[in-house]
Order: C-alpha cells, then structure tokens, then sequence
C-alpha cells in the first residue's frame, strides 16, 4: 500500500479527558482505501474510546476526524450511512430473532434491504438456520457473529471492528479473521479493526497504529514495524543444551537465551530465525517446532 | 419521523414489562368493581349516613359511574407508578443493554431519536389511559348501570346522571396530561442512567415527596406548592364540582403541558451531549 493511496481516515490532534483521566492525548492516524489498519493497545490505551469518537459516540474534546473527506462532526450521517461498526460487545434486543434485530436496524440505516441481502449476510456469518431463534438463546460466539452481520448489512465501505474476536474460541477466531480477510480481498472493504492482541493483528492486518495510556506509540506497516524489533523465538529440539551450546559458538547475534530440557528460547532479530534453523540442521539437531513466543508486553518493552 | 416512532413503539410493545401496567390495572380495578358489587350498598351507607338523617335519597346512587369515580380516586397515586415503568426504562434500558452502541451508529440523529421516544412513550401513556378509562368506566357502567353521582369533597354535590360523561371524559383527558407530564419527567431521568432502575425510582420517589409537600397545608411548603408538577395533578377533581372552573383546569393544564415541553427540551440537549460509553 503506497502513501498516494486514497485516505479514508484522518484523524488529527484527538483528545478527550473523563473527568480527571486523559483516554486520548493528540491522537492522529491515517487510514486508507482498502486498508486493514490494526488498532492495537493494550486494555484501557484510549483504543475504544478512539473508535467511539470515530462512531459519534463520543464526543473528542479536542481534534478533528475526517472519513470519506468530509468532517464527521458536520456530516454525521452522510458519514455513517457508508459505515458499519462492531462496538467492544453484541448487544442486541434479546427478545427479538436475529432477522427481526437486523430488520430493525436495517429501518434506523434508512435503507431498503432485501430479503436475499438479509439471507446473504447471515448466511455470511453462519447463522442463516438459526435467524428466527430469539437471540436470548445465543451462544455468545453466535452473538458476536451476528454483531458482525449487523455491520455488514448495508453493504459498508468502512467497517469498524472493535475486537470481533473477544471471548471467542481458537476456532471463532479464525472464522472471523477469513471473514475479515475475505471483505477484504473479495468486497474491497475498508477495515480498521481494534484488538490488545498483537498476534491477531499481525495475522491480519495490513496497517497498524499502536498506542498506550491515550497516546500514539508507533503507526506503520505492520511487517515492517515488527521486522525492527526482537522477537523471543522458541526451538523445540530433542536437545535443547546441545542447541544452545552451538548457538552460543557461533557468530549469529541475539540479544539473550534461555534453555530447559527441550526448548530453546533465542531473543533475536527476526530474520536471524532461519540462519539458527540452518545452524541447527547443520549440526544434526532434530527440530520438532518453531514458534515465535512475542506478546504486546514485550513489544512495547522493545518500543520504550 | 414517523418511521423512528413507529420503531420505537414497536420495541415497547414487544416487551413484557408493557403490559405490567395493563395487566395491573384490569386487576386491581376488577377487584375494586368486585368489592362494590359485594358491599357497594353497605360502603355507601355507612358514608352517608350522616346525610341521610338530613336528606331523602332515592335511586341508584351506588352506580357505574360512583365506582368509577372511587377507582379514580383510588388509582390516582399508583397509576403514574405504572406509567414510568415503561417510560422510566425507554433511554436507560437502551444503555444498559449497550443497544444504544446500534442505535447511534447508524445515520439517525440523536435529536431525531429522543423526540422518537419521547411521542413513542407519550403514545404508551396514552394507551394505559384509554385502558384505564374503558376498564374503570365501562365495565363499571355495565355492571353497575347509570345514575346520579355523589361527590363529596368541601360540599355535597349531586350531579345529575345525563351531565356526567363529558366530566369523565374530561377526567380522563386531564389525566392524561398529568401522567405525560410525569412520563417526560422520568424519561428525562432515563436519557441521564444508564441504569433501569435508576429513573423509575428517582421519578417516583419525587413525586412521592412533592405530593407529600403539595399537600400539607402548612405555610412552610404554601410558597413552593405552585412550583411543583404535583401541585396539578389531581385538578381532574374540579371537573366534578358543580360549576365548572373552566379557567383554573386550563391554566392548570397549561402549566402541566409546560413541565412536558420543559422536559423534553433538557432531555434533548443533555442526550445530545451525552457520550455513550456502555
């Protein structure tokens, strides 16, 4: 994605403060057509409240933000009509079917949509047998997926995603993430999706911005952004101290490492990590796995 | 418009908790008509005993419209109790269940919703009045049939069989205003909780302690009992004086649709400003 790409997101000197607590300090971002810009901080950055100034959910004390070029504030709802959004958690009207929720919704967009469009969309997210049961008897993965039908419904061309994937099992989580990816590529969908899980991020997204205690830490290409920092990389061997002795002999840099009887744990430059598997194929060491072990604790230890 | 109140309607029509205040007032005022139709002659005897040592009576005095005229009495101060438990949960019900989170961010301006809930809950009060009027008086006139009405309040008044449904209507019409201007109060409550409880309970403990002051008679309150919506509420009573004080039900009318408009207006600004964070 080059920087001439088209903008769809601009957001300039944010702030907002709840009473004594400053959630988002001068906060800007860019996000472009196309993008998958990733959201990331840990619990209680500013990232919700962030997304919420950029629903009009919230009010920014300070800045402007800008979508489709027009200024939310003034055209809220030539903006919104052109956007959906996943909010943190899938509240619907639990009395009400999943269709009667989305037929609803459908009537505050002010928008016609079809009754092919509403079995499209729930079809989408799996839930098309199941969209005349009362969604008080949801499971919460089925809540979060219909959550994410409500967004799509109008046919968007920027989605918001405030965590999807929260609460939901290894499996959930990767049906959302081909969703996702899928809007993507197949739709040409615009998708600023929020997460404090680094590795859901990177998987995922094109872009990212992350941010902690309100403020803006870094905002770049994700590959790029991660490629510049060590990552703890874990060889599971059938023997550790043999590995580490031949790691230790040899003149590939890192920065620390840690053995028990099988794993080997190398903090090293990410594209060290092939040189060490050559080094130990070479000296007949049997690898069992590889797995990069990096949350967003040490990421951010890495940044300060 | 009409599309955002024919939502939200439907949203308070699919609750349950709708049809508390029906189901409560079909029992509550069929109890009270069962009660009359037990003991209605000896109750009634036992309050006029004293007149009758004075005055002749004769006819159905223990009727349709006598019962229904006790059960308005009787129901007056629960009624609006029923009312905010619909009108009290319209905003903050919506922020408890992070609803809102759909809702707004959708293109549907925030002012155009509150007025949207506002006539919705407006339209509820409405439908538990007609229901209270169809329940109390109707069914009262059908199995009490029609007669003369007795009211005592400062005087005895007797009045005549044919003058008496216009007053009800009246009655009735006034009570609606009343139980709007105390359905605007507790939704204005509502558009500031983001829990249910909340505003049910703060609107009713107000107007248990502003009918409290509005109606001791004592010099302490005399200066701030013209200030308080309580204070107007039970001026359906006047309709049932003999000579009609046109003047003071429409100025007492006028104040309550004030309280309504006041109401709505700060609802409107402070949902406005409002950040939704649930």
């Amino acid at each position: 994605m080059s920087e001439m790409d088209k903008t769809i997101v601009e957001i300039s000197g944010l702030s907002k403060t709840f009473k004594d607590v400053k959630a988002v300090k001068d906060l800007s971002l860019t996000v472009f057509e196309k993008d998958i810009y990733g959201f990331l901080g840990p619990n209680g950055s500013g990232k919700s409240t962030s997304i919420r100034m950029m629903l009009s959910l919230i009010r920014p004390d300070e800045g402007s933000i800008k979508i489709f070029g027009q200024d939310l504030q003034k055209h809220r709802n030539n903006i919104l009509v052109k956007m959906g959004a996943f909010v943190e958690k899938a509240d619907f009207y639990e009395h009400l079917s999943a269709r009667r929720n989305l037929e609803l919704l459908a009537r505050y967009s002010g928008v016609n949509i079809s009754d092919k469009r509403y079995e499209e969309v729930l079809d989408l997210v799996g839930l098309s047998s199941r969209s005349g049961s009362k969604v008080k008897t949801y499971s919460k993965g089925m809540k979060q997926r219909l959550g994410i039908a409500q967004a799509l419904l109008h046919e968007p061309e920027l989605l918001v995603l405030d965590e999807p994937a929260s609460g939901l099992d290894p499996s959930g989580m990767r049906d959302i993430r081909e969703l996702i990816r899928f809007l993507n590529e197949e739709k040409q969908i615009t998708i600023i999706l929020s997460s404090h899980n680094l590795q859901e991020i990177e998987l995922i997204a094109k872009r990212m911005i992350i941010i902690n205690k309100g403020v803006k830490i870094v905002e770049g290409h994700v590959h790029e952004l991660l490629q510049q920092y060590n990552y703890f990389t874990v060889f599971n061997l059938n023997d550790a101290k043999k590995g580490w002795n031949i790691l230790k002999e040899s003149q590939i840099p890192f920065e620390k490492a840690d053995t028990d009887s099988s794993n080997l744990r190398i903090l090293c430059q990410r594209n060290e990590v092939s040189r060490i598997n050559e080094l130990f194929v070479e000296n007949g060491l049997e690898i069992y796995g590889i797995k990069t072990e990096q949350n967003l604790e040490d990421y951010f230890l890495n940044l300060t | 418009m009409l599309k955002l109140i024919n939502i939200e309607l439907y949203k308070i029509f699919t609750q349950k908790r709708s049809y508390i205040g029906l189901a409560a007032i079909l029992v509550i005022v069929l109890v009270a008509q069962g009660a009359m139709l037990w003991e209605g002659q000896a109750m009634h005897e036992f309050i006029t005993k004293n007149l009758s040592d004075a005055f002749f009576m004769y006819g159905n005095l223990v009727n349709g419209y006598l019962i229904s005229f006790l059960v308005l009495n009787f129901l007056w101060v629960h009624v609006p109790l029923l009312v905010v438990i619909v009108t009290g949960d319209i905003f903050s019900g919506e922020a408890q269940s992070g609803t809102f989170r759909l809702l707004l961010t959708r293109p549907v301006s925030r002012s155009g919703l509150v007025t949207a809930k506002f006539i919705a809950g407006i339209v509820y009060t409405f439908v538990l009045m007609i229901f209270f009027a169809i329940i109390s008086l109707g069914i009262s006139l059908i199995w009490f049939g029609k007669g003369d009405l007795m009211v005592i309040f400062n005087s005895v008044s007797i009045l005549p069989e044919d003058d008496l449904l216009w007053r009800f209507i009246l009655a009735y019409v006034y009570g609606f205003i009343g139980m709007t201007a105390i359905a605007a109060l507790s939704m204005l409550f509502s558009a500031m909780a983001n829990n249910s409880l909340g505003p049910i309970l703060t609107t009713m403990a107000i107007i248990i302690l502003f009918t409290m002051i509005s109606s001791f008679n004592l010099s302490i309150f005399a200066a701030i009992q013209p200030f308080l919506i309580t204070s107007y509420l039970d001026s359906w009573q006047l309709v049932f004086s003999f000579e009609v004080d046109t003047g003071q039900i429409i100025f007492d009318a006028s104040v309550l649709l004030l309280h309504i408009l006041v109401f709505y207006f700060i609802t409107l600004v402070y949902f406005n400003r409002k950040d939704i964070l649930t």
